[in-house]
């Protein structure tokens, strides 16, 4: 583990085919073995907000990416984000929206409230597996995190 | 003043008197000036001039002499001797005289004088010697003599004369310089006096003139005055002259002529009294009066009479006979009635009716009466007439409104407001009502109105507030039959004052059950069909999420199965057989094709929703843009695209874009079994609409499918042939519809197909499709490029 860089991805999907899909092509493509995934947006608020059953995390750094679903249980995905943005401690995290719709709306809304990039989930699973390694490739790879502050 | 009471004569009398003294005295000045002068001028004629010329006159006499004396002294001969000597004695009585002048008139001293002529007088016995000397021959003797003390006697007679001369001269100057100041001082004087005279003149002139013009300014003007009329107007002149006179008597006429006006003013507002009263009942009389003599001609006429028939006064007083007014068939009675009264005297009364200049006939009433003269004799006959018009009409109203009361469809009856008791009721109010004729008449309003509840709104108090307020009342009010029947009746009530009953209510009532009852139909619809809209609305919505979420949600287990497949694939190539691989590819092409539908139901369903944004559109650039893109990927297809100019579109840009993606793709795909592909785009502009055509030569359709080419899902080809969702031409009619605009196809199988569109030239208002349903001609594939 690096002092200064997480590599740390958080995956928040609640469909188990499509993180299990994800997993696997970043773990295949040797990006990252260190991905956390959870599954509503009330407990991925928790998690990266440090509350609740989270409030005792032991990992130092923030994730270098969150892969945000928008159709979530609970909370939904553009309510967690805002959150996430809104605070000032997680603000800095990039969010990628990794989402099925291709709506305005949905687009729109996500940029403002905050969102580093939208991606669209292509059905089809070659462009679907080559999507994930790019966005796995450029956040993890390429990407130079927020600096840490001093926690 | 003090001359303001002496006549005019005299004052310029006296004017002229004045001017003449002054003129007088100053003549005087002048001349007594003059003489001063002339004294003086004659002073030095007199004395130094004459003293002067004495003097030079001694002096060159003695010159004279001197010079005779010496040429006695030079010659020898005695007889010049004798003739010089004789010419000294003339010289010395010539200077003896002058001496004369002298003494006569030298102002000097006498002594200087008297010395001078001691000198010469002196000089004689001199002259004597030395004649007397040469006659004796002692030439020598002589002319030392004549040379010494002759000369120095000459010499001191010179100088005598010099000084008498000389003060002569001096006397001369001084008598001029006086002579000069005298004339000055004179002209100065003069001056003054002349100015002080012309000043005095005019002043007096000045007085005179204003003494005089004053007055008959003043006297002119009150001439004026009282030529305008204002009585009261005096001239205000005191003096004694012949102007003060003049104004004396002019205040006199004035009082004269007040006292004269006031008199006939008084006779004159008497006699406007005692005539007035008869002239005003005559020319305000709202009746209409005038007389004829006893031919009928008429004399005079009021203006009321002129009201009436329509004539001027002037038109009716130049001979116009009353006949001449009257319809033919009245002469004959009318005559008759004049010579009753002509017989008894007894004025008589009678209606007739008179022809109006623009001719029409008004109906009268006469009183016609005798007239006679200060005699006593019968001269004419007079008339007051009453225009009946309104008698006449009111009468036909009256016949009218009953035969209206009768028929009528509503209901009318009368309440008197005194005791409630129903006085009138018409026919159909009865019928309304259920009661037989004339039944109600004398009952008690109570048995019209409903005993519970008078009216929905208001209470009889306060319908009666708001009539007694306003005159009318207007509203529904629920009544109740003969037999206990309540109805409801539209009632519009007013008051007013009937001759017989006093103040009574007017009502007239229309039953208004039928209507009542649609009434409430029509607000039990509305309120169905606003439940069913609100129904529909959220059953819309619910529609809209629903296609949304299961849009989306579908998408998820395609990609797993898609993705799971691939896997299986990947991971266990190994383990399948060629049958198994061919299984695994069916799964893959099933679930692109799935979720190809699934983005055309998302476009479709977005459509629904997207706001359209209108702006000018380059439809030739966009068409040809399109087909270039679309034969990019297709390297092997061999199309031509055959687009004339076209009018621009108003329309949202990306949705027009998505037509002509979808009807060119479609072309281009129908075509692929032709060698040579051809398109053709057309755009027309007609009069409220553009319309757009995209035709091709590819494999067309049946036109008996013309009605479901354009139904979402619906394909009319086999998708091994021709690949594609269905959802391509609904969402060109679902754009084109949301444009104002409707589409429809054209073609026949194996003919080619042409797609045609419309889109409003101005701002669409919104119209029906005319493509759905019956105007739609159009069958074609249903194929569609996703």
């Amino acid at each position: 583990m690096h002092t200064n860089k997480s590599d740390e991805l958080l995956l928040i999907e609640d469909n188990s085919t499509d993180a299990e899909l994800t997993i696997r092509v970043l773990k295949k493509a040797g990006l990252t073995n260190n991905i956390t995934w959870l599954k509503d947006g009330a407990e991925a608020l928790d998690y990266i907000l440090r509350m609740g059953e989270y409030s005792d995390r032991s990992n130092l750094h923030d994730p270098a990416v969150i892969l945000l679903d928008l159709k979530l249980p609970k909370i939904d995905g553009i309510e967690v984000l805002a959150k996430i943005k809104a605070d000032e401690n997680t603000k800095c995290i990039p969010v990628v929206v990794f989402s099925s719709s291709n709506e305005e709306k949905d687009i729109a809304g996500s940029y403002r409230s905050g969102a580093n990039s939208y991606i669209v989930k292509p059905v089809d699973f070659d462009l679907f597996s080559e999507t994930v390694r790019q966005v796995g490739t450029y956040w993890m790879q390429l990407n130079t995190p927020p600096p840490a502050e001093g926690k | 003043m003090l001359l303001n009471n002496v006549k005019i004569s005299t004052r310029l009398s006296l004017g002229l008197i004045l001017i003449f003294i002054v003129l007088f005295s100053l003549t005087l000045f002048a001349i007594s000036r003059m003489d001063i002068l002339s004294d003086q001028t004659t002073k030095i004629y007199r004395h130094p001039l004459t003293v002067s010329n004495a003097v030079l006159r001694i002096h060159a006499n003695i010159i004279k002499m001197h010079r005779s004396m010496k040429d006695v002294a030079l010659t020898n001969d005695p007889a010049i001797i004798e003739e010089s000597a004789r010419t000294v004695d003339q010289l010395e009585a010539e200077v003896l005289k002058d001496f004369r002048v002298i003494d006569e008139r030298f102002l000097g001293e006498k002594k200087q004088y008297e010395a001078a002529l001691v000198t010469f007088v002196n000089w004689k016995p001199i002259r004597d010697e030395v004649i007397l000397l040469m006659n004796k021959g002692m030439r020598m003797e002589a002319a030392d003599i004549t040379r010494g003390k002759g000369a120095l006697y000459v010499e001191n007679i010179e100088s005598a004369m010099q000084f008498l001369g000389n003060f002569a001269q001096s006397k001369a100057t001084e008598f001029l310089q006086n002579a000069e100041q005298t004339r000055r001082s004179s002209f100065r004087l003069m001056y003054i006096m002349l100015t002080i005279a012309m000043f005095t003149c005019l002043l007096f002139a000045i007085y005179l003139f204003r003494s005089i013009t004053g007055p008959i300014k003043a006297l002119s003007a009150a001439t004026d005055r009282i030529g305008t009329g204002d009585l009261d107007s005096r001239v205000q002149i005191e003096s004694e002259d012949e102007i003060g006179q003049l104004a004396k008597s002019f205040n006199r006429m004035t009082d004269d002529l007040e006292r004269i006006t006031a008199s006939r003013d008084t006779r004159t507002s008497e006699l406007a009294q005692i005539t007035g009263r008869f002239t005003g009942l005559f020319n305000s009389s709202k009746d209409a009066i005038g007389w004829a003599d006893l031919d009928g001609t008429l004399i005079d006429v009021n203006k009321a009479f002129c009201t009436l028939t329509g004539y001027t006064r002037e038109e009716l007083l130049s001979g116009t006979k009353y006949q001449e007014l009257t319809p033919q068939e009245y002469h004959a009675e009318e005559a008759e009635l004049i010579r009753d009264l002509l017989e008894t005297g007894e004025p008589v009364e009678y209606e007739k009716e008179n022809i109006r200049k623009d001719g029409s006939r008004v109906p009268l009433f006469l009183t016609v009466f005798i007239v006679k003269d200060e005699n006593n004799n019968t001269i004419g006959v007079a008339a007051i007439i009453k225009d009946i018009t309104e008698q006449k009409s009111a009468e036909v109203d009256r016949r009218y409104h009953s035969e209206v009361t009768l028929n009528m469809s509503e209901g009318v009856y009368l309440t008197r407001v005194n005791d409630g008791i129903i006085v009138y009721a018409n026919p159909k109010f009865e019928e309304m009502f259920g009661y037989g004729p004339g039944e109600m008449v004398g009952q008690h309003v109570s048995i019209v109105n409903a005993p519970t509840e008078v009216s929905p709104e208001e209470t009889v108090g306060e319908i009666m507030g708001i009539l007694l307020k306003t005159g009318t009342w207007q509203g529904e009010i629920q009544n109740i039959k003969k037999d206990g029947t309540p109805f409801w009746c539209y009632a519009s009530v007013s008051v007013f004052v009937h001759p017989e009953h006093g103040k009574v209510l007017i009502s007239v009532h229309t039953d208004i059950t039928e209507k009542k009852k649609v009434e409430d139909q029509i607000i039990t619809l509305n309120v169905d069909l606003r439940r069913r809209t609100l129904e529909l609305e959220s059953l819309n919505s619910e529609l809209e999420s629903f296609s949304y979420s299961v849009s989306h949600d579908l998408k998820v287990p395609l990609r797993a199965i898609d993705g799971f497949s691939s896997i299986l694939k990947e991971d266990f190539s190994d383990a399948l057989n060629d049958e198994g691989r061919r299984i695994l590819d069916v799964i893959n092409s099933s679930v692109h094709r799935m979720s190809e539908l699934i983005n055309d139901i998302l476009e479709f369903s977005r459509l629904g929703r997207q706001s359209v944004k209108k702006s000018e559109v380059n439809i030739e650039e966009l068409a040809k843009n399109i087909f270039k893109e679309q034969m990019q990927s297709l390297p092997d297809r061999r199309v031509t695209l055959k687009i004339d100019p076209m009018p621009p579109a108003k329309a949202d840009e990306s949705m027009i874009r998505q037509v002509f993606i979808n009807l060119i793709s479609n072309a281009i795909k129908f075509t692929g079994d032709r060698e040579t592909g051809v398109l053709e785009i057309k755009g027309v502009s007609g009069d409220n609409e553009t319309v757009y055509n995209v035709k091709d030569n590819g494999i067309g359709f049946d036109m008996k499918y013309a009605d479901k080419i354009f139904k979402v899902f619906h394909r009319l080809h086999n998708t091994n042939d021709f690949e594609g969702t269905g959802v391509g031409l609904a969402l060109v009619e679902r754009i084109i519809n949301r444009h104002g605009g409707h589409v429809w196809a054209e073609g026949s199988v194996n003919k080619g197909t042409i797609i045609s569109f419309s889109l409003p030239s101005e701002t669409p208002s919104i119209r029906p499709n005319k493509h759905s349903g019956k105007i739609s001609r159009a069958v074609g594939h249903n194929e569609v490029v996703s």
